[in-house]
């Protein structure tokens, strides 16, 4: 979070228009030209800021163009913070010109609301129940519940736990993905750590990636409050992207509470094998898997060796790795339905790498983007299953 | 903007509406390369063809609008920063590699492709394409060949120049040239092919190359020695060359940028030497233990304070690691980098190091001093911040001194990189009014209307 103008300044003088970035922006490389760069977004964001241009819609195309993958971040020479600037300029833009109708609605209207989310998604289920909205925009949708998951499982209660844990119910997983859910409650469990169900709505990622810093702030605001409230000893998530936004409420609000807060958030890799700790299961699970490294938790949090070490001590299990399993999906939020053609493109080149290695399915720590891969692996060959790594820790504790 | 809309409109009949771009935010991400230079151009077009350039050069010529190729934007003497007005001819688009002959041992590629990109194809089917400037991984092999690149292989196998058998061109008034071949050997008529090479833009465009590649080396080998005193390295260097071994590569780090990357990586380079050389020696696996070995005795004879040569590929990638760690060390220091290429002869390596420090010193500024030590070429990187006008005008007068200083001892302005707009206004100190005049007359015979990138070699009109 770049704070004021002093900071974006510095940021984009940073960058020496070497243009590294061409060699790794996904979406330079499927675009080709160079306004789709790295390169291109940090000067044009320091022309708009020195005023030399405004903040048209040409501009706000192209900063909407932007995966914030990071893979510019983690290969530029001078570490620019490129994710930041486009961050700044989408919010800068929303500063001076407002936001769309139709992200009015979305943003303000339906993601702060838990009981619009959970009818959208009751809406979706029955639709799809009746043969309808098994797609949405050429994307193969997955099946979505009728009730969240916060409606329908209750962590146990546990006489002498390790460690208790307030589990952020991310929005993928709370009306899509159960499986995930149930898991990281049996995996926890099963770890002797307590869980209590953090309840909460929307993280603000959607919000902040839009530049709608308003409704970002709110919704932080209230799981900040939600979190205080149950007073665990950290905070888990099973969704990288939920887990990256969490980590930034400190900054993002600006006061200590928030901080303090956000140090404690530990994707649930991560909590397992740096902090409650976890046993091997007994079941075999004879499966060869790849892993997909999510955006939001390799460059955004810096976890990818965690998912490898649960994976290599589940018996049974191969992990073949892929080449350049870190590049983005493609889907990055509302950037898969907004760029329909580009996702797409990027995400061909992540599925031909997958189909590469042979593996009978793909694990990775986002829903997101097992929403992307699942969607792409189910259009030419064989469907293979995507899951998260946790469902197959909790496959091979069996029962 | 372009003032006249009807040459946009000329353009999208030529090339297609997808592939031209006005507006002015698509225009000002055109309006750098890897310097801190920028001028906005008129409008950008990205053609698919020779054909294609060949009508946009025809339409230009007619309109006597400008033209200024590009490839990836790296350049760093401002070669493919656009003038007012002009039209951009993005050539990245054109990027097929046509043919690999492994019998002729050469390739034909369009010259937006990317080096690297090249560099791996070739080398799967057991060739080898030299040239690796340091932007390799995103460069287009077009603008190689526009500014002469080369990188630290040069010493051994030479630049681009050297790999450039033939060329087609497209020439200001939209012909079409050939020129050169697919033969090693070609004493026929004036070398075109060579007088392209490195002509920036100014002469024609490339839309075509022809390139000579030879056996891939089986394996190489890496050793680092640490000296005390610059002069020591440049001993050292002269006896291993006497000695009949010619290193894949001979990179220098001086002082100031040991501090700088020693600060960033924490991996214990030593802080009490002047100079570190990186060495890499390369051919048939038998005979590089006994190269790597005769080097580093050269080097202890010659006064190194320790030298190390890498047993395994991960030690190999650790000794490279500090230099490869350069660029992101040296900007800790200040935001802004201004890297040189100042080339000098071999012997003249020590000497030309000791006038950029004493420049360094007069005009109080940081310079890291790094490069290709074995072919003469030192990159002096001033680190300075772009925010501060006092700074940047004693880094003016420095990398004046600093030509000045090259030039004096029988050097040139630039090994690698080219003239461009940077060193346009010292290219009298180096070729006399005469040897301008000469250029100049050949800039007008192929260029009569100087359409084509104006105001690069020569300096702004």
């Amino acid at each position: 979070m770049l704070e004021n103008n002093e900071e974006v300044r510095y940021q984009v003088n940073r960058c020496s228009r070497c243009g590294s970035c061409r060699e790794v922006c996904p979406v330079f490389l499927q675009a080709g030209s160079e306004p789709w760069v790295a390169r291109a977004r940090v000067q044009l964001a320091g022309a708009a800021l020195e005023g030399q241009l405004p903040f048209s819609r040409r501009f706000g195309e192209i900063m909407d163009a932007c995966l914030l993958c990071r893979a510019c971040v983690a290969h530029c020479p001078n570490g620019v913070r490129v994710d930041e600037l486009v961050l700044w300029a989408r919010a800068e833009a929303v500063r001076r010109k407002g936001l769309s109708p139709a992200r009015m609605v979305l943003l303000r209207g339906a993601l702060p609301s838990r009981r619009k989310l959970a009818l959208i998604s009751r809406m979706a289920a029955l639709c799809q129940r009746a043969s309808i909205l098994k797609n949405f925009r050429g994307m193969k949708l997955p099946a979505f519940h009728t009730l969240p998951f916060t409606h329908l499982y209750r962590p146990a209660g546990l006489k002498k736990p390790s460690f208790t844990v307030a589990y952020f119910v991310g929005c993928m997983t709370q009306y899509v993905y159960h499986q995930s859910g149930r898991a990281v409650l049996k995996v926890l469990e099963q770890n002797n750590v307590q869980v209590l169900l953090a309840g909460s709505g929307c993280c603000g990622m959607p919000a902040l990636a839009a530049g709608d810093l308003k409704t970002a702030r709110l919704l932080a605001r209230r799981n900040v409050e939600n979190f205080k409230k149950l007073g665990a000893d950290f905070v888990v998530t099973d969704c990288a992207t939920c887990g990256e936004m969490l980590k930034l409420y400190g900054r993002l609000l600006g006061d200590e509470e928030a901080g303090e807060l956000a140090a404690r958030v530990q994707d649930i890799t991560f909590f397992l094998v740096h902090t409650g700790g976890f046993h091997e299961g007994k079941v075999r699970v004879p499966l060869v898997v790849t892993y997909h490294d999510p955006c939001h938790l390799k460059r955004g949090q810096g976890v990818y060796l965690e998912p490898r070490k649960i994976l290599a001590g589940i018996a049974g299990l191969t992990l073949v790795e892929m080449p350049r399993s870190d590049a983005c999906c493609g889907l990055a939020g509302s950037f898969g339905f907004t760029h329909r053609e580009l996702s797409q493109k990027i995400l061909r080149a992540k599925i031909e790498n997958i189909r590469a290695t042979g593996a009978q399915a793909v694990v990775t720590g986002c829903p997101s983007c097992r929403l992307q891969l699942a969607s792409g692996l189910a259009g030419e060959g064989a469907a293979l299953p995507v899951f998260h790594t946790v469902e197959l820790l909790a496959l091979s504790y069996g029962g | 903007m372009m003032r006249n809309s009807r040459i946009v409109s000329r353009l999208i009949k030529i090339a297609g509406k997808e592939k031209v771009f006005s507006s002015p935010e698509d225009l000002f991400c055109y309006s750098y390369d890897g310097t801190f230079l920028s001028v906005v151009p008129g409008v950008v077009v990205r053609p698919a063809s020779t054909r294609e350039v060949a009508a946009i050069l025809s339409l230009a010529s007619a309109e006597g609008v400008p033209v200024v190729p590009r490839g990836a934007g790296t350049g760093l003497s401002g070669g493919a920063v656009p003038v007012e007005g002009s039209i951009v001819l993005d050539l990245t688009a054109m990027d097929r590699i046509l043919e690999i002959d492994t019998a002729d041992m050469l390739a034909v590629v369009e010259p937006g492709v990317v080096t690297a990109r090249l560099h791996r194809a070739v080398e799967e089917k057991g060739l080898f394409y030299p040239p690796d400037p340091s932007s390799s991984s995103v460069s287009t092999i077009g603008g190689n060949i526009a500014e002469c690149a080369g990188g630290p292989r040069g010493l051994k196998y030479g630049v681009t120049r050297d790999y450039v058998l033939g060329l087609e061109v497209v020439l200001a008034g939209g012909e079409v040239v050939m020129c050169g071949g697919r033969t090693v050997k070609n004493s026929s008529g004036y070398d075109l092919t060579g007088l392209f090479v490195g002509s920036e833009g100014t002469l024609g465009v490339v839309t075509r190359a022809v390139l000579r590649l030879i056996p891939k080396p089986e394996a190489r080998q890496t050793l680092r020695a640490d000296f005390k005193a610059i002069e020591q390295a440049a001993e050292a260097i002269t006896a291993v060359l006497g000695a009949g071994v010619v290193p894949s590569a001979l990179e220098l780090m001086d002082d100031v940028t040991i501090r700088c990357v020693e600060n960033y990586l924490h991996t214990g380079l030593p802080l009490d030497v002047e100079a570190i050389l990186l060495v890499e020696v390369d051919g048939p696996e038998s005979t590089l233990a006994e190269q790597a070995g005769l080097i580093a005795s050269l080097c202890i004879e010659h006064g190194a304070e320790r030298v190390r040569v890498a047993q395994t590929r991960k030690e190999e990638a650790e000794l490279w690691r500090a230099r490869k760690a350069v660029s992101p060390a040296v900007v800790q220091v200040k935001p802004t980098k201004i890297s040189e290429d100042a080339t000098v002869p071999r012997s003249q390596v020590p000497a030309l190091i000791r006038a950029i420090k004493e420049i360094a010193r007069r005009y109080r500024l940081t310079i890291a001093i790094f490069g290709h030590a074995g072919d003469g070429n030192l990159h002096p990187n001033l680190l300075v911040d772009k925010g501060d006008p006092d700074e940047m005008a004693r880094a003016e007068e420095a990398i004046k001194e600093i030509f000045q200083a090259a030039l004096s001892l029988g050097g040139t302005l630039s090994g690698e990189h080219g003239v461009g707009l940077l060193k346009a206004p010292f290219m009298e100190l180096e070729f006399g009014p005469c040897g301008m005049a000469a250029m100049k007359k050949i800039k007008e015979s192929f260029d009569p209307f100087g359409i084509l990138n104006p105001g690069k070699i020569f300096g702004r009109i």
